[in-house]
């Protein structure tokens, strides 16, 4: 059996091991309720983190499609970006993924000499911390430049209010 | 090269937080998540206790000799004032109903944001400090002392809190904590704990009128500044009078209104509404430039500051002689007004009874307060057809709304702001059940707390919300996001801009501007935000 179909038949326990990781990430009462607590709206961050990474999980073994992912990454990073992580912890569900398969499947992967499988892998993982990393930093500038915005406009709003501005043409 | 183990790999790093009680875990105050704490000017101003120059990171507070008792004693006295602080502070049985309601523990996962968690740091306060069996028994009776470190998880958390109250419909003994949060920060000032977004609001409220202490000839410059752009779109110019005596009503509304985009429009709304009823029924509506905010922040500082500052909306209306106020768009006015105006500074005698003097509708609901909410005023004029309304100047809005918190929860109102919404707009979509009405979750920069400092706090506890907003954007194309609340139409913009981009924020009277008819217009090219009205574009 190669090394993916190994991984998608192992995809529930994978997933289970992923989430509990990635929700850990949480202290242990904010962990439960983004494991369990039910309801798209009344537990987005939760129901984001489970349903966009068995997503994730599914579109890596499809023939890579870099709009998608980055669809289906940018909800949980832009999650993150906002909740006061460094850089590496915003984006730590990447290496945890692999963390998980490791565990799920890693003697198989020994056993089985699967290793040009695993860093073939291991390479469509890489690109996904490459696409993390975009939308975090994308998240980070877009709430800078909110804030750059804010205070052009109320400056500008001042000097227009005491009539200091005069525009060219006047 | 053997590829290393992860288990090997990863060995160093882990982001698995450390399991203890939540007594031993320490405040950490992380920048986005507080606000700057208050200069000593606003507090000399009004009067507010330990005024100085102090910084949250800072390990020393200055904090006034002898706090601790000034805290309890505080403490004692309101649990003596205020039954319902003292039965919120005994009955909690630690159910877990409300923790996960709050929208800052939904978006923050962090576990002192769960109501239930909030309310226990007062009140182990209690337990500790003024009960027998805390004192004795201590943490086995779930009581602490208070130290500094406790003292600053307390003000760190409680202005992490918006008294939006989500949480006490969720409550089976129906404690309300924001009026814990509102004791809470009352307690804090005491000592001159507080944040600067609040404090200086109250001191130009109290000294100037309005939040920013914009001056009355500025105030009144800024509205005619509208009325010019009004002349611009529908070839007449509205004439707002102010601080006309013998007017027959005074408008009071937020000054966010008046200074901040798309509050703006709103303004503009209303300034149209007030045109076309002066024009058409001869209703002569004045503004004041000395009460110029509706905004209460008293309710934020403590229950004495809210009476100042609502004191000075009445006054203003007894000196010009009006017959009753009416309200704008607005959160904790609204709040103030319908909950604790009435024993504060109530009944408003000198005032009418509250009567529309077009429609002859009685506003029972206000008999006391005297103060009619411009949103039910203007469903009662749609429903008696004293509207001319066109909705195809609002064909490019597909609006939903939000329930802002005060209104909703604070009022019971729901269906008007709705009727109104659905008679001058085609395209109207819900956000699904559990995130409107009672229910509605805030937008995260509810009482004081929408500077700009706090960001990261704001998103994430604007997260639930815009969650809701994306779904009915996702499903059906909703582009607009209606509400009546200054302080949403500030927090709402940032907010939808970085979760659910393609979404406006929007006050329901700037769609009422847009749809109303105005006797003796030129043919309108735009709405009022200067965007080409739909079969207006150039071909």
């Amino acid at each position: 059996m190669n090394l993916d179909k190994l991984i998608k038949e192992k995809k529930t326990q994978i997933l289970k091991l992923w989430i509990l990781k990635f929700t850990n990430t949480y202290p242990e009462e904010s962990a439960q309720f983004f494991r369990g607590g039910p309801g798209q709206f009344a537990n987005p961050v939760g129901h984001t983190f489970r349903s966009n990474l068995d997503k994730i999980f599914d579109e890596l073994f499809m023939e890579y499609d870099s709009k998608k992912m980055q669809g289906l990454v940018d909800p949980i990073v832009r999650i993150r970006a906002v909740q006061g992580f460094d850089p590496s912890e915003a984006v730590c569900f990447v290496p945890m993924l692999k963390q998980s398969v490791w565990e799920i499947c890693g003697k198989e992967v020994t056993r089985q000499d699967h290793i040009s499988e695993w860093l073939d892998f291991i390479e469509r993982l890489e690109l996904l911390t490459y696409t993390s990393f975009d939308v975090y930093m994308r998240c980070r500038e877009q709430l800078w430049k909110q804030k750059a915005e804010f205070t052009n406009s109320r400056t500008h709003k001042l000097l227009e209010k005491a009539n200091l501005l005069k525009k060219a043409g006047e | 090269m053997a590829i290393q183990k992860p288990d090997t790999m990863f060995k160093n790093i882990d982001h698995k937080p450390p399991r203890k009680d939540w007594m031993d875990v320490p405040a950490d105050i992380k920048p986005g998540r507080y606000c700057y704490a208050a200069g000593p000017e606003p507090l000399e101003y009004v009067g507010m206790p330990n005024p100085r120059k102090w910084d949250p990171l800072d390990k020393d507070w200055k904090l006034p000799e002898n706090w601790e008792n000034t805290i309890i004693t505080g403490m004692k006295e309101r649990l003596e004032k205020y039954r319902s602080f003292k039965i919120f502070m005994d009955i909690c049985v630690r159910c877990g109903a409300c923790a996960d309601k709050c929208h800052y523990f939904i978006g923050s996962g962090d576990p002192k944001n769960m109501p239930v968690l909030r309310a226990e740091l007062l009140r182990s306060i209690y337990r500790g400090e003024l009960t027998t069996a805390g004192q004795i028994l201590g943490r086995f009776a779930g009581g602490r002392k208070l130290t500094e470190e406790v003292l600053k998880e307390i003000w760190y958390y409680y202005y992490q809190c918006s008294e939006c109250r989500r949480c006490s419909i969720f409550c089976p003994y129906g404690i309300d904590q924001a009026e814990i949060t509102i004791i809470g920060r009352e307690l804090l000032n005491l000592i001159g704990l507080n944040i600067g977004w609040i404090a200086q609001p109250v001191a130009n409220c109290y000294r100037t009128g309005n939040h920013l202490g914009i001056q009355p000839h500025a105030f009144k410059d800024m509205l005619e500044f509208f009325c010019d752009d009004i002349e611009e779109i529908y070839g007449i110019k509205p004439e707002p009078t102010f601080n006309k005596v013998g007017a027959d009503i005074l408008f009071v509304t937020p000054s966010g209104d008046v200074f901040a985009d798309p509050g703006t429009y709103t303004c503009m709304g209303y300034l149209i509404l007030f045109h076309y009823l002066k024009e058409e029924y001869g209703l002569d509506i004045t503004w004041s430039t000395y009460a110029s905010e509706g905004g209460n922040f008293g309710l934020f500082t403590s229950h004495e500051m809210m009476k100042r500052l609502n004191a000075k909306m009445y006054m203003e209306a007894k000196r010009l002689g009006v017959k009753w106020i009416l309200g704008g768009e607005c959160g904790h006015m609204w709040r103030v007004i319908h909950q604790y105006m009435d024993t504060m500074n109530g009944p408003a005698d000198f005032l009418e009874m509250p009567i529309s003097p077009i429609t002859g509708t009685r506003f029972e609901n206000a008999s006391s307060t005297k103060m009619v909410h411009i949103v039910e005023f203007t469903a009662d004029l749609i429903k008696n057809g004293k509207l001319n309304l066109n909705k195809s100047r609002n064909a490019n809005v597909r609006a939903t709304y939000h329930d802002s918190c005060n209104p909703a929860r604070g009022m019971g109102f729901f269906d008007e702001p709705r009727y109104v919404l659905n008679n001058v707009i085609d395209t109207f979509h819900e956000m699904p059940q559990g995130t409107t009405k009672e229910q509605t979750f805030c937008c995260g920069g509810g009482s004081g707390l929408n500077a700009g400092e706090n960001e990261e706090i704001r998103m994430m506890g604007g997260l639930p919300r815009a969650n809701a907003v994306k779904f009915v954007h996702d499903k059906h194309d909703v582009n607009m996001l209606s509400c009546i609340c200054a302080i949403d139409r500030a927090t709402l913009t940032a907010m939808v801009d970085y979760w659910v981009p393609g979404v406006q924020v929007c006050g329901v009277h700037e769609l009422v501007g847009n749809a109303l008819i105005l006797p003796g217009e030129h043919e309108r090219e735009t709405d009022l935000r200067g965007e080409t009205l739909p079969g207006k574009e150039e071909e």
